[in-house]
This record gives structure tokens, C-alpha cells and sequence, in this order.
């Protein structure tokens, strides 16, 4: 079967999203179909955060409906939506102790029940996150202790073990080097393809959405935006009215890369 | 990958773990039954171990012999079960509003309970009621506050830890000022049974059967809910987004909480201490999962008071101690030692302090 013909997964539907009466995005189309990955990008205060937390039910959104595997999220119970919609927020904030293993184990919650120990798919699933996110080292460390880094390897860990259909990020590379950046889109895009599930990554990175990224959502910061194929949506002229810097693209080897343009620190010394 | 777990790693992990919690249980039920043999053999008259058993033991006794099974059965084992009764109360307490207003420091009486209870009761000794009344007064007074800072804090969308912990605070205040309104305008002679009930007295105490049908109730109720409670530990927007419904949790949190540190306040007066430190001892000593720390904190709690209580009775016999003044000399050491020998970071915030 062609991958574009796969079935509908996520479809957000006539979505507004509203803060502090300032629209962020009007009526929002956009179907997600099994094994694809999309990022959102935009400048600050666009929606990014906002869009995701409305994806995963924390807020409502001002109009429209927002349906996974064609059953509404508003009318499933917040366990039942944690079971399919998994979100990595864009801070961790720890304030009471824990370790490493226990905030991993806070993944499973949703498939657990009140008085049920941890099964066999629990452990498998736990074990898949440590590994992925190398952090067996790490297990009976307190998360206070952690650098940003391994903090952020820990959360993405967490999100791992939770397994749900579609995966949310915030700013997944917030903190990470670059050989983790690399690793966890890596780990999740493997997921995602060859387990029919779906991504939606908000960033800041244009070089990690054009790499790991099918699909993007770019916010252009008043309400208005453009969705499309990777290579349609991120051009030159695009990226540079939404973000309001002259953005150039170079091409190596088959992949397009982009930066900020007409920027040189010696050209505005006097 | 170069360094791959194996299935059995993390689980072997896990055993040890749960060999180390059997110990940590194993210890815990031993210190209650310290708690309770110290509470039923010390006083101004020494009923040696053995004796007491056979005191409880055999009904028929009573009769026979004297005073010292009525020191026990009236006045000891009633007096032990309400100080179990209060200690568990209060640590249950502490560990739900430490949860519930996401704050380490947080304590049973953070949101205003005991001062309202407090003006209940020093409203009644006050007025030269009777002291049956003070009881139902400082019930009451409890219960209006849960209810005033409930209405203020949930009132719109609210609801927030810091809403709830400011509005609790003020109120707090609100009350700490009455109690000195009227401690400063009372005779010497109420001012002392004022002092008394304030620093928290067992003297009067008596547990009964509702009491520990509450401590299980509540326990159970939130047993239920362990797992949520560690996610809400992590914030509320994490742990809706694992499917928690953090509204309803907050809700039964502050409820149950209410209710449990307004009956311990009622049986005891406000005894500080217990409510904040005994949730961190266990916290330190390694449950921080809320399905140890929850029964453990009743159950260390409750033996810590049995303690503290005895030697209330003891230290200056005849003449008895409120207990309150007790819980922090054994606390703070006991606290410190605890601290500084765990491994855990002190500061839950994360800060690192400069080397």
C-alpha cells in the first residue's frame, strides 16, 4: 500500500487556538495519517506550545474538533486519550525528589490500574525507553541532579515508555547535544515508520524539521499559516516573512540547510 | 547500541528494592509496637511489659486487680490510641498537602485548619464552657476554614497550587491574629490551658473507633490514586497529559487532608512538626513512591507520636509535657541525623549549591 494512502490517525479539524484573546492560528485543517511526521515551526509566541497542549486535551480549543483514529478527544476520558496522545513537554519542572526509574515508570500510567503491579509489557516497554535513551547508567539518580541534557533524555525516555500513537514534542532538542538530537529523532522516526504511528514536533531547529520532518505546519505568528510537504513549505521566502530574517537555503549533499542571511557581525561595526 | 539493558537488570533491580522496602516495613511495625508498649508502661506509675499484657489480655483481671488495670485500660491504651490516631492523621495529612500545593515545606496546618480550630477552642476556654464544647468548637472552626479558603481559592478557574497556598497563608494569618487577640485579653489562669491546647496536649485525649475508620478510609481512597499522586508530584500539566483528572485529584486531596488534620487538631490540639517532618524522613530513608510513603507515613507518624507522648509523661513526672514541645526536641535531631546521612539531595529544587 502507498504510505500516503494509509489511514487517518490524527485529523485536527476547523482548530482555533486563542491566547489572551490574540488569535494563533484560525481554522487549522490537518490530517495526520499513520507513519507520518510533522513539525510545527514558527517564531516566538506564535501557538507552537499552545496547538500541542490543545492536541493533547490540556486546553480546549476556541472552535473546531480534534479526532484520533476517528473518535473525538473531547468526549474520551483524559486516561484513554493518555493511552494513544503522549506529550514531551517543553520543561521538566521537578520540585519534589525522584529518580530516574520512577519518573521513567510514570510513562506506564495510563495503561495501569490503580492496584495492578507492573506487567510484562510495562517492563518491556520501560526497558525499550532506558535503552533507546541510554540512560541505564542513570536509573537510581535523583532527576534534580541531572544536567538540562540528561534531564530532557529522561522526559523523552518517559514519553518512550508511555508508547502512545501519536507522538507530541515540544522542542524535543531543548538541552540536548548534538549527538542526542540526532539520536532521539532517530529513535522516534524509526518508531513512528515502522509501527504506524505519528509525530508532531514543535522546534526551532529548521535543520532538524527539514531532516527528520514529512510534513510542516509553519505559524506565521497572527492566526495565519502554511502546511504542505517539507520541501513546499520550507523555502527561502516562506521561513523568512514568518520569522521576519532574511532565511537562505545551501544544498549539500541532497539536503537543503538553512540560515540566517545578511547577518555579518563586522558589516554593522562602525 | 553499546550499552543495552537486559530484561533481567531492571527487574533485579527492582527486587532488591522491594527487599529493602520489606525492611523498611519490617522497621516501621516494629516502632509502632515500641510506640505502643512505651505508651502502656510509662507514667507515674510503672506497670512493668509482662503485666500489661495480662492486663489487656485478660478482661477478668480488671476486677480483680486494682488500679493498675484501670491506669491501663482507661487511661493508657486510650491515650496510645489517640496518639496514634493524631500521628498518623497528621502525616497522612502532610503528605497529601505536600502533594497538593507541590511544596516540600508544606504542613498539615499550612492552609489555615489548626488556626481555626484553635479559635474554636480558645473561644471556648475563653468564655468558661465546658470542655466537651471545645471539642465540637474546634471541629467547627476547622471546618469553616477548609470551607473559606475552598471558597476563595476555587472560586473561577483557579485552583492552583499557589492560588490555594497563598489563600491558605492569609487566612492562616487571619486566624494567627485572632488567637493572639484573644490571648492577649485573657486572665493568666486561661491563658496557661490556652498555651496548652496551642502547643497541643494529649492529656485529654481518648481515640476512638472513628478515628482509625477514618485514617483507613482516607488511606485506602488514596492508595487508589498512588500512581496519580507521583505524577501530580511532577505538576499538574504532567499529569494530565498521563490521563490523570487533576481537578477531581486536587479536589479529594484537599478534602480528605482537610478532614484528616481537622480531626487530628480536634483530638490533640495543633502538635507541630509531625505533619511536616515525618513525610520527609521517608522521604529521605528512600519511599517516595506514594504506595510506601502514604501507609508509611501513617504508620511512622503514628509510633513517632506514641514516642514523643510517652516521654511527655515521663521527662518531668509527675507533671506531664504538652506533647508538642516533645515532637520537635525528638524531631529535629532525629531529622538532622537522617539528612545528613541520606544520599538524597537536601534541596528538592534541584539548586546546586556552589562547592
Amino acid at each position: 500500500m502507498n504510505p500516503g494512502m494509509a489511514a487517518a490517525l490524527f485529523q485536527i479539524q476547523q482548530v482555533s487556538v486563542t491566547m489572551a484573546g490574540k488569535p494563533l492560528c484560525n481554522d487549522l485543517d490537518l490530517t495526520l495519517r499513520a507513519g507520518e511526521r510533522l513539525a510545527i515551526l514558527g517564531p516566538n509566541g506564535s501557538g507552537k506550545t499552545s496547538l500541542l497542549h490543545t492536541l493533547m486535551g490540556l486546553q480546549k480549543p476556541r472552535t473546531g474538533q480534534i479526532s484520533i483514529n476517528a473518535q473525538n478527544i473531547a468526549a474520551l476520558s483524559a486516561a484513554a486519550l493518555a493511552r494513544q496522545v503522549g506529550l514531551l513537554f517543553q520543561s521538566a519542572q521537578d520540585e519534589m525528589p525522584a529518580t530516574v526509574l520512577e519518573t521513567i515508570l510514570l510513562g506506564r500510567l495510563p495503561h495501569q490500574h490503580s492496584w495492578s503491579a507492573m506487567s510484562e509489557l510495562d517492563w518491556k516497554q520501560v526497558e525499550r525507553a532506558v535503552t533507546h535513551m541510554e540512560l541505564s547508567e542513570f536509573l537510581n539518580r535523583d532527576v534534580c541532579e541531572l544536567s538540562g541534557g540528561e534531564r530532557q533524555r529522561v522526559a523523552i525516555a518517559a514519553l518512550l515508555a508511555q508508547s502512545p500513537q501519536v507522538f507530541l514534542l515540544d522542542e524535543p532538542s531543548n538541552h540536548l547535544d548534538i549527538s542526542f538530537q540526532i539520536k532521539a529523532m532517530q529513535v522516534l522516526s524509526k518508531i513512528v515508520l515502522s509501527e504506524q504511528r505519528a509525530l508532531i514536533m514543535a522546534t526551532h531547529d529548521i535543520n532538524l524539521a527539514a531532516r527528520f520532518c514529512d510534513r510542516v505546519l509553519l505559524l506565521m505568528g497572527n492566526g495565519r499559516y502554511c502546511e504542505g510537504q517539507t520541501r513546499a513549505v520550507l523555502t527561502e521566502s516562506l521561513l523568512s516573512a514568518a520569522f521576519c530574517v532574511d532565511i537562505q537555503k545551501i544544498s549539500h549533499q541532497g539536503h537543503d540547510f538553512f540560515f540566517p542571511a545578511g547577518f555579518s557581525p563586522h558589516a554593522q561595526r562602525p | 547500541m553499546t550499552c543495552a539493558v537486559n530484561g533481567p537488570s531492571l527487574k533485579e533491580q527492582t527486587s532488591r528494592s522491594v527487599r529493602y522496602d520489606v525492611l523498611l516495613f519490617g522497621l516501621l511495625i516494629t516502632l509502632v509496637i515500641i510506640g505502643f508498649i512505651l505508651s502502656l508502661t510509662s507514667g507515674s506509675v510503672r506497670i512493668p511489659v509482662n503485666e500489661v499484657w495480662n492486663l489487656l489480655v485478660n478482661a477478668d483481671a480488671s476486677s480483680a486487680s486494682s488500679s493498675q488495670a484501670r491506669i491501663v485500660q482507661e487511661l493508657r491504651l486510650p491515650r496510645a490510641l489517640a496518639a496514634f490516631a493524631t500521628g498518623a492523621m497528621l502525616a497522612l495529612s502532610g503528605v497529601m498537602m505536600q502533594v497538593l500545593l507541590r511544596n516540600p515545606l508544606a504542613d498539615p496546618y499550612i492552609l489555615g485548619i489548626s488556626g481555626g480550630a484553635a479559635v474554636g477552642a480558645l473561644g471556648v476556654i475563653m468564655l468558661g464552657l465546658a470542655s466537651i464544647w471545645m471539642t465540637y468548637a474546634a471541629f467547627t472552626g476547622a471546618l469553616l476554614s477548609v470551607l473559606l479558603v475552598f471558597g476563595l481559592a476555587g472560586r473561577r478557574q483557579g485552583w492552583s497550587a499557589t492560588r490555594l497556598l497563598l489563600t491558605g497563608v492569609v487566612i492562616s494569618a487571619g486566624w494567627g491574629a485572632l488567637i493572639n487577640l484573644m490571648l492577649s485579653t485573657s486572665s493568666n489562669q486561661t491563658v496557661h490551658s490556652m498555651l496548652f491546647w496551642l502547643m497541643g496536649d494529649l492529656s485529654q485525649s481518648r481515640g476512638q473507633l472513628w478515628h482509625f475508620v477514618l485514617i483507613l478510609a482516607v488511606l485506602v481512597l488514596m492508595m487508589a490514586q498512588a500512581r496519580p499522586l507521583n505524577a501530580m508530584a511532577r505538576g499538574d500539566l504532567q499529569a494530565a497529559a498521563l490521563g490523570v483528572n487533576v481537578r477531581r485529584l486536587r479536589l479529594s486531596l484537599y478534602l480528605c487532608a482537610s478532614l484528616l488534620t481537622a480531626s487530628a487538631v480536634t483530638l490533640a490540639g495543633s502538635i507541630g512538626f509531625v505533619g511536616l517532618i515525618i513525610p520527609h524522613m521517608l522521604r529521605l530513608s528512600g519511599a517516595r513512591d506514594h504506595r510506601k510513603l502514604l501507609p508509611g507515613a501513617a504508620l511512622l507518624g503514628g509510633s513517632f507520636l506514641m514516642m514523643a507522648d510517652s516521654l511527655a509523661r515521663t521527662v518531668i513526672a509527675p507533671q506531664q509535657l504538652p506533647v508538642g514541645v516533645l515532637t520537635a526536641m525528638l524531631g529535629v535531631p532525629a531529622f538532622l541525623l537522617i539528612l545528613y546521612r541520606s544520599r538524597m539531595p537536601a534541596s528538592a529544587s534541584g539548586n546546586r549549591e556552589l562547592p
